[in-house]
């Protein structure tokens, strides 16, 4: 599973490589992202784009991700299709997260929506 | 005769799936509304892989037959769970398994149907799927147990059955009832 990471500032932007995080991918990702996120900075950006399906072990990956930061960093999600959204909206785990139109767009945007 | 394009051996006729012995009862296609116009069969292996696999020929074959991005998005998310847990849990991760699915693609729905022979569901139950609390602290958030309640939402008619030594969960998907 291939990922490219960006330091930007403060901001940790993670581009995630490949096509599906799913069953079959799940723990890679999540150890991949143990990797990759350390200890800082306090913000990583996961940009999803290149991600077209996503199941609920995938899910559950992502949200583990987010549980690994710990209370004071955050992950946040760009750049969801529209089958990664489905998911997220269906299992209201979309009012967890916070989720950018872009990875671009979460570049630009303050933190203080924290 | 069938229009759908899948490799020899795969495909069944729509008899198949109108009359199949495990079915429950359908009226005479003269009785139907709607004919059942496609009707597909694949031999999955027990396999992540092979299930990844399958995901992505159904999401073409629907493709092909007219089934619009928003539906085959939803099938898809329902195909996985159900896959998932077929190789995660009847299976045991065993790779040596291998599982049908049969699916009836009407102008209205896809009528699917998941066969295995691998250990019955626990209670002869579907879990319940119920929605997760999230007002929760970070580190109690759920990682798991998402599957049963996005299959719940998504399908119409969820039927599990157990005969000797074969699970069968069936169900629909509507089509054209997007969001």
């Amino acid at each position: 599973m291939e990922f490219e990471t960006v330091r930007q500032g403060d901001i940790l932007r993670i581009n995630v490589l490949a096509e599906r995080i799913d069953a079959a991918c799940a723990i890679q990702f999540k150890d991949r992202m143990r990797e990759l996120c350390g200890t800082e900075p306090a913000r990583v950006v996961l940009d999803l784009q290149q991600v077209d399906f996503l199941d609920s072990s995938g899910l559950g990956a992502v949200v583990a991700a987010m549980k690994l930061l710990g209370k004071d960093r955050r992950l946040e999600l760009a750049g969801l299709s529209s089958k990664v959204s489905k998911v997220f909206r269906l299992t209201r785990m979309d009012s967890v997260f916070t989720i950018h139109n872009s990875a671009d767009a979460a570049m630009n945007s303050n933190a203080s929506a924290a | 005769m069938t229009p759908v394009d899948v490799p020899p051996g795969k495909a069944v006729g729509p008899s198949e799936c109108a009359v199949s012995d495990g079915i429950p009862r359908q009226p005479t296609p003269e009785d139907m509304p709607i004919k059942v116009s496609h009707a597909l069969t694949r031999v999955v292996g027990s396999t992540p892989e092979d299930v990844r696999a399958t995901l992505k020929r159904v999401a073409e074959d629907l493709g092909r037959l007219g089934v619009s991005e928003s539906d085959r998005e939803a099938v898809e998310v329902v195909l996985a769970e159900c896959m998932n847990n077929v190789v995660e849990h009847a299976y045991c991760e065993n790779p040596n398994g291998e599982f049908e699915l049969k699916l009836c693609l009407t102008q209205e729905s896809l009528f699917c149907r998941v066969e295995d022979r691998g250990k019955p569901m626990p209670g002869l139950a579907i879990p319940t799927g119920d929605q997760h609390d999230l007002s929760v602290d970070l580190d109690e958030l759920p990682e798991g147990g998402f599957g049963w309640f996005l299959i719940r939402e998504l399908t119409q008619d969820l039927n599990y059955s157990r005969e000797a030594d074969r699970n069968s969960l069936s169900f629909n998907i509507s089509l054209g009832q997007s969001e």
